[in-house]
C-alpha cells in the first residue's frame, strides 16, 4: 500500500472475500476470516520482534505476548486444516472473560445514572426559554432572583415559625452566596445574606452574620440597608451606642420605607433614643 | 431574473445528482464499469447548477432584490454589504443553498482526488451516496424549503435586514461556512463507509483513503465551533463562550463522535481491531449531521408543536431515520466480514488507552444528546415543557473531561500491545514534572477550588506528554517532525489543553458586576479600574450607536455600546473587551441608558484566561493542518518509537511476508 494507492486491494483476502489457498468445504466467509486472522497473527509476531528492538517492549512482554499470538496462530492453523468455525477458533485459543459482563453493566449504569440526573434537573421552561443550556444572568438578574427567594423565605418563616422556615432562608442564602462568589464585594449581596443568617436564629452563624455586614457596610457605607441590618443586630446584642450611629448615617440617606418599617417593627430608635440622651438629641437633629 | 436564474440552478443541479444515483447504481449493480466515467460530468452539473442558485441569491442580496421572500426577509437596503452577503446564511433556505453548494464542491474534488479509481465498486457506491445525498438537499429546496419563492414587495419597502445579532461582527462571515465544510465533509467518509460495506470491502483500505477526508471535516467543524464560541463572546454581552443552547450541542454531538473516529481509526488500522465501532462512529457522526439540521432548522426548539407546523422537519427526521436504518441494516448484513482479527492484550496498552478514550467520548455525546431531545420527548410524550439546564451537563460532563485530559498525557506514551511499569515511569517523567509546575505555578498565583486545580494539573500533564512527543520527533527529523498524524496530533492536543486551562480559569475565577458610574467617575474591580469618560450618539445608516467610552486601568480607552437597529427596532448591546494572555476585561452599557444625571451603568466582568480559548483553536486549527501533511514515511504497523528508516530499507521491509 503507499500514498499513491488511495484505495488499495488489501491483502488477498480483500474484494471479494475468497482466497484461493484453502480447502472450500467451510463457509467461504468463515474461511475469508481465518486467513486473515492467520495472515493478522502472522504480521503481529513480525511487529512485535520491532517493538522489542525500539524498546517499546519489555524482554518479559515480549516474550508473554509472543507465547499468545504463537498458541492463537497454531489454533488458527489448526482451525484452517480442520475447517472449524473462527469463533470456535478464537474461543479455544482466547475463552472470553467476564468483562463483557462488567462492561455492560457500567454502561447500563452510566445511562441509567445519566437519565435520573437529566430528570432531577430538568426544570419548567418559560416563554421565550432556551430547551437547553442557559446564559449566565447579570449579578442584577441573580440578586433579583435572590431577592425573590429571600422575600419567600422571610414570609414563610414569619407565617410558620423561626424555626420551620430556616430551610428557605439558607437557599436563600445559597444564592447569595453564589452571587459573592463572582462577585465578592457586592454590599446588597452582603447585606442580605448577613440578614437572613441573622434571621435563621441559629447562634453558630450569627459571627458570619455580623462579619457580612460589616463587609457590607465597608463596601458601600452610603448603603442604607446595610446600616439598618447592622443597627438591628447591633440593638439586640446590645450595643446601642453603635447602633445609634447607623442610625444615625442613615437618616443622612435616602433610606427605602420599607427599610424604615423595618426599623419600626423593631422599636430600635425609641430603644437607642431612651438608652443614650446624646444620640436622642443627634436623631431628633437630623430629622428637624 | 434572480428567481428564473436560481430556481434553474436547483433543478439542474437536482436532475443531475438524481440521473447520477439511478445510473451509476444501475450500473454498478449490473456490473457496468464504465459507466463509471458519467460521474464526473454529473458531478459537474451538479456543481454548476448549485454554483448558480447560490450565486443567484448572493446577487440577489447585493442588489437588494425584494421580489424574492427570502431576500425581503432578510435584506435591507441599510445593512452593510459584508453583512447583506452574510445574511444568506442567516436562515433556513439560504443555508441549505451553501449546504448544497459545499457538498457539491467535496463530490467534484473527491472524484478529481480519485480520478484514476472511479471504476472502482467502492468508490463507486461512495459517489452513488454523495449523489443521492446531494438529492436529498437539493429535492428539499425544489419542494418545501424553496429559496425562491415570490415576493410583491409594497412600495417604499426597504426591509429589516438579518437579525441585529448577526450583522455586529465580522465572524459571521467565517463561522457558518465553517460550520458547514465540516458537517458537510463528514458525507464524504461516510459514503466510503456505506461503499464498503455494500462491496464488503471491509478491511483496512478505504479507512486509508479517507483518513485525510475526515481529518479536514474535523477540523472544519472544530474551527467553526470556536468561532462560534468567540461570536458568542464578542456579540452576545454576556461574556460567555458556551451555553449548552440546541444549537451548539447540535455541532457538539458529530464533533465528539468525529473525535472519538480519528482515534479509534488508528487501533484498527493498527491492530485490526474495533471494525463494527468504526464504520458505526462515521455513520454515526453523519446521522448526528442531520439530526443537529433537524433540531436547528425544522422548529423543534421552539417546541415540539412548532415543528409539526413545518414540512421541513418531518422530511429532515425521515432522512435522518433513514441513513440511521441503512447504517444499521448494512453493518448487520456485514457482521461476518467485520469480525475483527485482532484484540487487546492488555488493558495498559495505547490501544487500551484509545479504546477507554472512545468509551468516554461515547459517553460524552449521550450525555450531550439525551440531555438535548430530553424535553423534546417530555413534551411530545406528557405536554410538558421543560428545559434541562447547564448544570446537568457541567456535572455530567466535568469528570468525563479530566479522566480525557489524564488519557491525554497517559496515551501519546504507551506503547501499543503492553506496558511494562518501569517504561511508563520513564516516559512519564517529563510529564509528571509538567504537572507538579502547572500545579505549583497555579498555587503560587492564587488559583483555589478542586476543579480548577485539577484542570491545571492534568493540563499540565497533558501538555508534557504531547511537548515530549513534539521535541522528540523535531529532534530527530528537524521541522519535518511537526508534520504527520501523530505529531500533529500532539499540536492538537496542546491546543486542547490551552482550552480546558482557559475553561477552568475563566469559568472559576469570573468576577462580574455593575457600577452606575456618573461621568469621570472610578470602580474598581479583580485589580482593574474603571473610569467612565462619557457618552456619545453615534449615527449608522442602519441603527443608532449610544457608546459609551471607558477607560480601562492605564491601558486604554474602550467603547461599549447600545445600538438601536432601525428596520428590526430592536436594541442590541455591543460589548468592548480588553483582551491580555492573564485577562480580559469585557464591559457592556446597561439599560437604562444615561438619562438627564448622566450616571451609566456600566456592567464589568473580568475573566482570566479566556484568550486562551482562542490560541488553543487557533493551535488545534494549526495542528490539524500539520497532522495532514504526510509527515516520516511510517507504516501504520511500526513501533511507537521505531527509528527511522532508510527509504531502500524501508521500501524492504515493507514487502508482504505470506505466512503459509
Amino acid at each position: 500500500m503507499t500514498s499513491q494507492d488511495p484505495i488499495p486491494a488489501g491483502n488477498s483476502l480483500e474484494g471479494d472475500g475468497r482466497a484461493k489457498d484453502a480447502p472450500t468445504r467451510l463457509d467461504p466467509d468463515e474461511l475469508a476470516g481465518l486467513l486473515e486472522e492467520r495472515n493478522f497473527l502472522a504480521r503481529s509476531l513480525r511487529d512485535l520482534d520491532a517493538e522489542l528492538a525500539a524498546g517499546d517492549l519489555s524482554p518479559a512482554d515480549y516474550g508473554t505476548l509472543r507465547e499468545d499470538y504463537v498458541v492463537r496462530t497454531a489454533a488458527v492453523l489448526r482451525g484452517i486444516e480442520g475447517q472449524q468455525s473462527l469463533s470456535r477458533v478464537r474461543l479455544a485459543a482466547r475463552p472470553g472473560g467476564p468483562w463483557r459482563v462488567v462492561v455492560g453493566a457500567a454502561v447500563l449504569l452510566f445511562a441509567v445514572g445519566a437519565g435520573v440526573l437529566v430528570a432531577r434537573l430538568a426544570g419548567t421552561r418559560t416563554a421565550g426559554g432556551t430547551l437547553t443550556g442557559d446564559i449566565r444572568a447579570s449579578t442584577r438578574q441573580e440578586l433579583a432572583g435572590c431577592l425573590e427567594l429571600a422575600s419567600a423565605a422571610m414570609s414563610a418563616g414569619s407565617a410558620a415559625g423561626a424555626s420551620d422556615g430556616t430551610a428557605p432562608l439558607l437557599e436563600a442564602v445559597r444564592c447569595y452566596s453564589e452571587v459573592l462568589t463572582r462577585s465578592p464585594g457586592n454590599p446588597e449581596a452582603l447585606s442580605y445574606r448577613g440578614w437572613l443568617l441573622v434571621r435563621t436564629g441559629s447562634v453558630a452563624l450569627q459571627a458570619q452574620a455580623a462579619a457580612d455586614l460589616d463587609a457590607a457596610v465597608a463596601a458601600d457605607p452610603t448603603y442604607p440597608d446595610a446600616r439598618a441590618f447592622r443597627a438591628i443586630v447591633l440593638y439586640r446584642s446590645g450595643q446601642l451606642a453603635a447602633a445609634g450611629k447607623d442610625l444615625e448615617v442613615l437618616d443622612t440617606l435616602d433610606t427605602p420605607p420599607i427599610i424604615t418599617r423595618l426599623l419600626s417593627q423593631f422599636g430600635i430608635r425609641q430603644a437607642v433614643a431612651e438608652a443614650s440622651p446624646t444620640v436622642t438629641a443627634l436623631t431628633s437633629t437630623t430629622r428637624s | 431574473m434572480n428567481v428564473a436564474i436560481g430556481t434553474g440552478g436547483i433543478v439542474l443541479a437536482f436532475v443531475a445528482a438524481l440521473c447520477a444515483t439511478v445510473t451509476i447504481a444501475y450500473s454498478l449493480v449490473r456490473r457496468r464499469p464504465h459507466r463509471a466515467r458519467l460521474m464526473v460530468p454529473y458531478a459537474a452539473l451538479v456543481l454548476v447548477g448549485s454554483v448558480v442558485a447560490f450565486g443567484a441569491m448572493e446577487r440577489a442580496f447585493i442588489q437588494r432584490d425584494f421580489t424574492i421572500a427570502f431576500v425581503a426577509e432578510n435584506g435591507s437596503h441599510r445593512t452593510p454589504l459584508l453583512f447583506e452577503t452574510t445574511a444568506i446564511w442567516s436562515g433556513l433556505v439560504g443555508s441549505l443553498l451553501l449546504w448544497g453548494l459545499v457538498l457539491a464542491g467535496y463530490l467534484v474534488v473527491l472524484l478529481w482526488r480519485f480520478r484514476d479509481r472511479l471504476s472502482d465498486p467502492l468508490m463507486g457506491w461512495a459517489v452513488v451516496v454523495m449523489f443521492a445525498v446531494s438529492t436529498f438537499f437539493f429535492g428539499l429546496m425544489l419542494g418545501p424549503a424553496s429559496p425562491f419563492v415570490r415576493f410583491a414587495p409594497p412600495l417604499g419597502f426597504e426591509g429589516d435586514g438579518p437579525n441585529p445579532l448577526l450583522q455586529n461582527h465580522p465572524l459571521m462571515a467565517v463561522h457558518p461556512p465553517m460550520l458547514y465544510l465540516g458537517y458537510v465533509g463528514f458525507t464524504v467518509p461516510f459514503a466510503f463507509a456505506i461503499g464498503a460495506l455494500i462491496t464488503g470491502r471491509v478491511g483496512e483500505g478505504w479507512l486509508v483513503a479517507t483518513r485525510r477526508w475526515t481529518l479536514f471535516a474535523w477540523g472544519f467543524l472544530t474551527a467553526g465551533i470556536v468561532l462560534g464560541a468567540w461570536w458568542s463572546y464578542e456579540v452576545l454581552g454576556w461574556a460567555g463562550y458556551w451555553a449548552w443552547d440546541p444549537v451548539e450541542n447540535a455541532s457538539f454531538l458529530p464533533w465528539l463522535t468525529g473525535t472519538a473516529y480519528l482515534h479509534s481509526v488508528m487501533i484498527q488500522e493498527r491492530r485490526g481491531m474495533l471494525r463494527v465501532w468504526n464504520i458505526a462512529l462515521l455513520c454515526a457522526t453523519f446521522a448526528l449531521t442531520i439530526l443537529g439540521t433537524f433540531l436547528t432548522r425544522s422548529g423543534v426548539i421552539e417546541s415540539v408543536h412548532a415543528f409539526s407546523e413545518g414540512s421541513i422537519g418531518p422530511i429532515l427526521l425521515g432522512f435522518f431515520a433513514a441513513v440511521v436504518l441503512l447504517s444499521v441494516g448494512l453493518i448487520g448484513w456485514r457482521g461476518d466480514r467485520l469480525r475483527s482479527p485482532g484484540s487487546i492484550d492488555s488493558p495498559l496498552s495505547r490501544e487500551g488507552a484509545f479504546l477507554l478514550n472512545n468509551v468516554l467520548f461515547a459517553a460524552f455525546a449521550f450525555v450531550v444528546l439525551l440531555g438535548t431531545v430530553f424535553p423534546l420527548v417530555v413534551e411530545a410524550l406528557r405536554d410538558r415543557r421543560v428545559s434541562v439546564g447547564p448544570q446537568y451537563f457541567n456535572r455530567m460532563t466535568t469528570p468525563i473531561g479530566f479522566v480525557l485530559l489524564f488519557l491525554m498525557a497517559i496515551a501519546p506514551v504507551l506503547p501499543w500491545r503492553k506496558a511494562s511499569a518501569e517504561l511508563l515511569s520513564q516516559r512519564l517523567l517529563w510529564p509528571a514534572w509538567a504537572a507538579v509546575a502547572a500545579a505549583s505555578t497555579a498555587a503560587l498565583l492564587g488559583a483555589r477550588g478542586l476543579e480548577p486545580m485539577l484542570a491545571f494539573t492534568l493540563g499540565g500533564f497533558a501538555a508534557g506528554a504531547a511537548l515530549r512527543q513534539v521535541i522528540l520527533a523535531t529532534r530527530r527529523q528537524g521541522l519535518r517532525g511537526l508534520l504527520g498524524r501523530a505529531n500533529g496530533g500532539m499540536i492538537v492536543h496542546l491546543g486542547v489543553v490551552f482550552i480546558a486551562v482557559g475553561l477552568a480559569a475563566s469559568g472559576s475565577y469570573l468576577r462580574d458586576d455593575e457600577f452606575s458610574l456618573a461621568e469621570g467617575e472610578s470602580a474598581s474591580m479583580a485589580g482593574h479600574t474603571v473610569t467612565y469618560l462619557g457618552l456619545s450618539v453615534v449615527e449608522h445608516p442602519e441603527k443608532q450607536s449610544y457608546v459609551a467610552a471607558v477607560q480601562v486601568d492605564d491601558v486604554g480607552v474602550y467603547r461599549p455600546s447600545v445600538n438601536l437597529f432601525r428596520g428590526a427596532g430592536q436594541s442590541v448591546g455591543e460589548p468592548s473587551v480588553r483582551t491580555s494572555w492573564k485577562d480580559d476585561v469585557y464591559l457592556t452599557l446597561e439599560q437604562p441608558l444615561p438619562g438627564v444625571d448622566g450616571v451609566a451603568v456600566i456592567r464589568v466582568i473580568v475573566q482570566p484566561m479566556v484568550s486562551w480559548l482562542w490560541v488553543g483553536g487557533l493551535l488545534m486549527a494549526l495542528g490539524t493542518l500539520l497532522a495532514a501533511f504526510p509527515g516520516r514515511r511510517r507504516r501504520a504497523v511500526d513501533a511507537v518509537s521505531a527509528p527511522i528508516v532508510a527509504r531502500k530499507d524501508r521500501d524492504r521491509a515493507h514487502v508482504p511476508a505470506e505466512v503459509s
